[in-house]
């Protein structure tokens, strides 16, 4: 049997049983695998999909338990190394790889499992704006996407009906949409900051959320649980297990968990041939397929490509144009909260509350360019009110403590700004050339530095932000910027666009290199906007898929 | 996990690590916005704090070290006054103790039900019956939709 440090061109492949050859090969089960595996089942074709990680079960979330707090520090951390270390010697399986992220000040988190990164996100579920996919014509920063926000909107709109969003219709910052679900309650903390904005004449808006505010397509309706960040245990927040998968495999679609892709093999003829991967019992296997879709995310795809450098290919798969792992954009997010008088209830979709785009828009007297929106959030229960107070040094431990923990406890609201990041080739993703996963695959290695443009966003949003947390009411505030643990949008390391020397894929996610590979997720995007992506990785997910179907009679031309 | 098998006497004590937990969170009376809370101490939760501090190969010889200049046979008599004394002179030398020990010790505290009762929060996990949240300010919707 080969081992894990053997190089690929050495090993002698003994399998089990072969591998039947499949049409569609994806290689990732998370957002944009989930939307896309569903929709490309109608084509026709054979459809496998490989996940690393397993099936969740909502009986394990930490929201059934006591201790639901810590655990969600844990075990449940949006962190992949802090996972790792705290299932150590547990039988948790090799889910997680780590990543190397001393070189960043923003943290990479994600989660590798059935549903991938939706298990754990917040449900906030913005779409992009038109003027956010011309940012170069506009802003002259940058560049144009190929695409338009017109050519997504039908892929927006089928998204929203697949998940489930829950909102309110007519928000003048975007084009007219209408969220299938009314908007989720947004609780006294959201109105309280509501009063805020309307004192000031700021915009805002109650959030699309991908959280179900009534009884929809066999889930039942939001309970509050508040604690989204940890996993759903109702069902009532979308994640792609329980939304676009039992729809998939009910259309056929196969679904191996476990499966640890290592490489993707490249024929005689220069197109990809298959992959070859980790099974759930550690055995090397080989999978034959047609097309080959890589839905890894920004930080997970690279790292793939890279690692399937070969002789034809030595920089790494479809990186004739060098830029397979550059140009990483996070969303570097600031957090402004206030302490009210009142009672500000804690309760509720943590993250799903109200929005604003008040800063949305390029305006340079600000001093940068591109902006930020809001995203309310509601309070923490009572460990992470003490955890985060004494870490900020507002709750001290002895004779104080209590006296310190009561004015703060159910007393708090706030938002974070989520700041545009714009591309720069010397935000990276490599390969580590230490640290391997737990099947000796070489892990990633993150460079990133936050740009002036983004320190200066950030800056404007702490000062904006307190403005507003004071006109809502709040007599103290505190903030912390940037947020270290709050990489959650891994974006633009593989772009798209029509010409091959300045992107990685095509306007449709085809690789320019390798005709029958495509890419589908957030590694595609050229700009990162100032709001939340899975709705438009979803929705470009769908795009692509549809255009293969469009253009199945000559896919590789 | 922990690598390291080093003896901990200090926090091997319970009785010590209890009076010391209890002296970074001391009972509290009853006051307008909750009931009486219990100290950290008398709920019995330095043998798990201790737990995970020892299964922590980074953490557990900064506590102990910390723990060994303060402990000594009569600390759990003293006044709370005088072990907050105690615990401070040795902080400059020790700058690490008290975040060590109050992260696991803030979770367990506060998620312990005598304490969850005495904040006025349902002392159970969230799930199955969730909360109830403020509806939106119907006046507040009014005028968004006068918006749209």
């Amino acid at each position: 049997m080969p081992t894990l440090s053997t190089p690929p061109s050495e090993v002698r492949y003994i399998l089990p049983m072969p591998n039947e050859p499949v049409g569609v090969l994806i290689i990732g089960a998370g957002a944009s695998g989930g939307a896309f595996a569903w929709s490309i089942a109608d084509a026709g074709m054979s459809v496998l999909c490989l996940e690393q990680g397993p099936w969740m079960r909502q009986s394990d979330y930490p929201t059934n338990t006591m201790d639901w707090e810590s655990r969600g520090a844990t075990e449940f951390s949006p962190n992949p190394n802090t996972r790792i270390t705290a299932r150590e010697g547990t039988t948790g399986g090799p889910a997680d790889y780590p990543v190397n992220a001393d070189g960043t000040p923003i943290k990479p988190v994600m989660f590798n499992a059935v549903g991938g990164s939706t298990i754990l996100w917040a449900a906030h579920f913005p779409r992009f704006t038109p003027r956010d996919f011309r940012v170069r014509t506009d802003d002259g920063v940058a560049d144009d996407w190929p695409i338009t926000y017109e050519t997504l909107e039908p892929f927006y709109a089928l998204n929203d009906q697949m998940t489930g969003v829950s909102g309110l219709a007519g928000d003048p910052a975007y084009p007219y949409h209408e969220p299938p679900l009314p908007p989720l309650p947004i609780g006294a903390t959201g109105n309280a900051l509501a009063r805020g904005f309307e004192k000031l004449g700021w915009h805002w808006w109650p959030s699309d959320s991908a959280i179900i505010s009534q009884n929809y397509n066999g889930r039942e309706a939001c309970i509050n649980l508040s604690s989204c960040g940890s996993g759903c245990t109702h069902g009532a927040k979308a994640s792609t297990d329980i939304t676009y998968w039992p729809y998939a495999q009910r259309k056929g679609v196969e679904l191996r968990t476990g499966c640890r892709v290592r490489e993707i093999t490249v024929g005689e003829n220069g197109m990809a041939d298959g992959v070859r991967y980790y099974d759930e019992d550690g055995v090397l296997q080989e999978q034959k397929a047609e097309i080959v879709v890589v839905a890894s995310n920004g930080i997970g795809t690279p790292r793939l490509l890279l690692n399937s450098a070969s002789e034809r290919h030595p920089d790494g798969l479809a990186n004739s144009s060098g830029l397979v792992g550059k140009n990483l954009m996070f969303h570097p997010y600031a957090r402004i909260r206030g302490v009210f008088p009142e009672p500000m209830e804690g309760k509720g979709p943590g993250g799903c509350s109200i929005w604003s785009h008040e800063f949305y828009e390029t305006d340079r007297s600000r001093g940068f360019v591109r902006g930020y929106s809001y995203e309310m959030s509601r309070g923490a229960g009572p460990a992470a009110t003490a955890v985060g107070g004494a870490a900020r040094g507002d709750i001290p431990w002895g004779p104080g403590h209590h006296d310190a923990f009561d004015a703060l406890h159910n007393h708090t609201a706030g938002m974070v700004g989520i700041t545009e990041d714009l591309p720069d080739e010397a935000n990276t993703v490599t390969l580590d050339p230490d640290l391997k996963d737990s099947s000796g695959i070489p892990a990633p290695k993150i460079t990133y530095t936050l740009s002036e443009n983004s320190r200066r966003q950030l800056a404007h949003a702490v000062e904006r932000g307190d403005e507003v947390l004071r006109a809502a009411g709040a007599t103290d505030t505190w903030f912390e910027s940037p947020i270290e643990q709050a990489g959650w949008h891994l974006m633009g390391t593989a772009r798209m666009g029509t010409d091959p020397k300045t992107s990685v894929v095509n306007e449709w996610g085809r690789s320019h290199d390798v005709k029958n590979l495509f890419i589908i997720d957030g590694s595609i995007f050229v700009t990162s906007a100032g709001v939340n992506p899975t709705s438009t990785i979803q929705a470009l997910a769908l795009y692509i898929a549809d255009s293969i179907k469009r253009n199945i009679g000559n896919l590789f031309d | 996990m922990s690598t390291d098998t080093a003896a901990h006497p200090a926090l091997d004590d319970t009785a010590f690590f209890a009076a010391f937990v209890d002296t970074l969170i001391p009972p509290s009376a009853a006051s307008e916005s909750r009931g009486k809370l219990p100290g950290a101490g008398s709920l019995g939760l330095a043998p798990g704090v201790a737990a995970a501090i020892r299964s922590s190969a980074q953490l557990a010889p900064v506590v102990e070290a910390g723990l060994a200049a303060i402990r000594s046979e009569g600390f759990a008599a003293l006044e709370l006054s005088r072990r907050v004394e105690l615990v401070e002179a040795q902080l400059t030398a020790h700058p690490d103790l008290i975040r060590a020990v109050t992260t696991p010790l803030y979770y367990a505290y506060y998620q312990h039900p005598t304490v969850l009762i005495g904040l006025g929060v349902p002392p159970r996990p969230p799930f199955p019956e969730g909360y109830e949240v403020e509806a939106t300010d119907p006046e507040l919707l009014a005028l968004l939709r006068s918006r749209a």
